[in-house]
């Protein structure tokens, strides 16, 4: 398993390295040759953002769920702190989603 | 609509105040554009449409000082409702002397909710969704939490309290460290207040924007049920921290018992 991982992480490294390569030969006229990797910049920013907050969020509702099944004259006092903590998780997502945008005007 | 166009564009007056704003203020400080008016005119569309509905609120409770509530949703009751849930909640977190800053608060609560619920009328673009109307409120708050907590405890203990959290005698030691930390997370705290605002307002009108561009029928209907719970939730979220803020500007006397 460990030697499968290896293997991905090494043809991951490879196929980042040509279009290294690739972007380095590129003579497009008006083009910037640093545009393919901002855009993907953006793309990943947003991602792994994206990827961060859903688990995090998963894990307040899991928690609030939680607590309403075991008492369910307790969800109007649950609701509210559960909202707050997604809104207040989502809002580092946003702040890539921020990042993004900047970075994907500048492609 | 076209980007940066509205029906706020066809009120009378706008293209005057356009012009007015170029003259003074030139391009914008973030990306270089032409300074637009479609925030400053929504902002003073909200603000006619909240006072016109104070006023109708506040004459019908001076003619009848009734206890029982309207039966249906009148301007009334719906201020009723949402100054009550924002006073039951500033009592909750700064205690007995919520009522000194509820006005700020209330008058935050107003204006970001109706600037919030403008989006939700297809064609207009929330005020909040620029981040010069999300900095203003945000600088509001950080000036009056920083104004309240040094008129509540002088200017020498509030920053000590800065520099020197726990109140230990061993705590200036740390000092040197406490007090840029704690700078910082003062310094974040209206960042982070107008950019989760700006942030969520204009994620949601640019997802409603593309979805009405891709299959305008029936599809954004439930982009546009999220971007109303969006616009409610970020009010009470902005409204929640800033009544933090200023109970730890305030309450911080009573807490360490020194």
């Amino acid at each position: 398993m460990k030697m499968f991982r290896v293997l991905v992480l090494a043809v991951a490294v490879l196929c980042l390295g040509t279009s290294f390569a690739f972007a380095s030969d590129a003579a497009d006229a008006g083009a910037k040759s640093s545009g393919g990797l901002i855009a993907l910049g953006a793309g990943l920013a947003i991602g792994i953002a994206a990827l961060g907050g859903a688990l995090g969020q998963g894990r307040a509702v899991t928690a609030a769920l939680e607590g309403i099944a075991r008492n369910p004259g307790a969800s109007g006092k649950v609701l509210v702190p559960m909202i707050l903590g997604l809104a207040l998780i989502e809002s580092l997502v946003i702040y890539a989603l921020i990042i993004a945008f900047g970075l994907s005007s500048k492609v | 609509m076209p980007h940066g166009v509205s029906w706020l564009t066809f009120f009378p007056g706008y293209h005057q105040l356009e012009a007015f704003l170029r003259g003074h203020f030139g391009k914008s400080f973030i990306g270089h554009q032409e300074v637009s008016a479609q925030p400053v005119a929504g902002a003073i569309l909200v603000f006619i449409i909240v006072i016109v509905l104070a006023i109708i609120a506040r004459t019908a409770m001076k003619k009848s000082t009734d206890v029982l509530p309207d039966e249906k949703l009148t301007p009334r009751n719906f201020f009723e409702i949402i100054l009550e849930a924002t006073l039951g909640l500033m009592k909750d977190i700064i205690g007995p002397e919520a009522p000194r800053y509820f006005t700020l608060i209330a008058a935050l609560a107003v204006f970001i909710l109706f600037s919030n619920l403008l989006g939700a009328i297809p064609g207009f673009t929330p005020p909040t969704t620029n981040l010069n109307t999300t900095v203003a409120c945000a600088l509001v708050v950080f000036m009056t939490y920083h104004w309240v907590g040094v008129r509540k405890q002088g200017f020498f203990k509030y920053f000590g309290h800065m520099a020197n959290p726990v109140g230990v005698w061993w705590g200036w030691i740390l000092a040197p460290l406490m007090f840029p930390i704690e700078i910082i997370s003062n310094l974040a705290r209206p960042l982070s207040l107008s950019v989760r605002l700006m942030g969520n307002m204009m994620g949601d009108h640019a997802v409603l924007a593309i979805f009405l561009g891709l299959v305008p029928l029936f599809v954004p209907i439930p982009f546009e049920l999220l971007g109303l719970l969006v616009a409610v939730i970020q009010t009470l979220v902005f409204c929640l921290l800033s009544v933090v803020y200023i109970s730890l500007a305030v309450a911080e006397s009573d807490e360490h018992g020194h």
